[in-house]
């Protein structure tokens, strides 16, 4: 689809304020890639997708998952949660990506950096959670790509992890304009 | 600058549901009006309770939004925890789809809920974005035989 910035477009009232709107900075940055890599630059096709990893983390223990990903998936945005009751359900997560034979970090990092204020989703009525935007969109283009993940709970008591990977991704029998992708 | 030919309007579709506690995929669809397509910009989510999961699926094209491919628990993948799906704008967590996504007209959306609170669970989704209005033909041709004018009067 061509075109989908609303603020650049004719016949568009633009509001000056508009920038002044109290959204969250990193919203507005996210926000912002929308209007740099509109889907008129060739991701017309593509479709939001979450893809989603649930481990059963035993106290202390450790998990390893990996997510098949869809063809051309162009991640956007990571977060994360877990039950644990503990010190802000505390636990660490390295990524990989696996074709590219990449890592994602040098270590482990706590997945509450990922995951905002307040990730114990077992309290009820806690604040929503924030997310971390990429900057920049990371695309995973090899064919068959997967997503290595390393997960290590921090905290003396089980619990279940959750890890969101928000980005676009084709679908496999889509076909799209650009005969390269 | 482009110009897709379509008029855009500000526009929310609100999903209003009450999930009965422990519930497991309890479902609830969205149509699109039949008047406009509507272009995916932002998510927002209202709850009672956090401990709730969120399944979301295309009908016709049979497309699913969230999915696993892994998972470590050996239970049956209900979906993405709500808040890390969406949350309210008032905390800053109404989530940006960044490269937003067009629903056709009268194409149906489903949402499959699960509750582990076990107490009701009130939700409301908004998807926020805005309606793809054509731009009228007559409005186009005035236009662009507006231009040779003003340009063969200068």
């Amino acid at each position: 689809m061509p075109g989908t910035s609303p603020f650049t477009r004719r016949n568009v009232l633009k509001n000056p304020l508009a920038r002044m709107l109290p959204i969250h900075g990193n919203q507005q940055m996210s926000y912002r890639l929308g209007e740099t890599h509109p889907p008129s630059e060739g991701l017309g096709e593509y479709a939001p997708t979450w893809e989603v990893i649930e481990v059963g983390l035993a106290a202390l223990g450790g998990a390893q998952a990996r997510i098949n990903l869809q063809r051309k998936f162009t991640l956007l945005a990571i977060a994360g949660q877990s039950t644990a009751a503990g010190f802000e359900g505390w636990f660490k997560a390295q990524f990989f990506d696996v074709n590219r034979q990449r890592r994602m970090s040098n270590r482990g990092s706590d997945l509450y950096l990922f995951g905002g204020s307040n990730r114990n989703f077992g309290t009820p009525a806690s604040a929503p959670l924030g997310w971390f935007p990429l900057r920049e969109p990371y695309v995973f283009d090899e064919p068959d790509s997967q997503i290595l993940i390393d997960v290590r709970n921090l905290e003396e008591t089980a619990c279940v992890a959750q890890i969101m990977f928000y980005g676009v991704a084709l679908r496999f029998n889509q076909i799209v304009g650009d005969t390269s992708q | 600058m482009f110009d897709d030919q379509f008029e855009r309007q500000f526009f929310s579709y609100v999903v209003d549901v009450n999930v009965a506690g422990n519930a497991v995929q309890t479902p609830v669809q969205l149509q699109i009006l039949s008047d406009a397509d509507f272009e995916w910009w932002w998510s927002m989510v209202f709850r009672t309770s956090g401990s709730l999961k969120l399944l979301m699926k295309e009908q016709g094209t049979g497309r699913d939004f969230i999915g696993t491919t892994a998972s470590g628990t050996g239970s049956t993948f209900n979906g993405v925890n709500i808040d890390l799906w969406a949350g309210t704008a008032v905390a800053n967590a109404a989530f940006p789809l960044a490269v937003p996504y067009v629903m056709p007209a009268t194409r149906v959306y489903s949402f499959l809920l699960t509750d582990s609170s076990g107490e009701t669970n009130v939700v409301e989704i908004v998807l926020n974005g805005f309606k793809l209005w054509p731009r009228p033909e007559s409005t186009q041709s005035a236009q662009s035989s507006m231009q040779p004018t003003s340009s063969s009067g200068q």
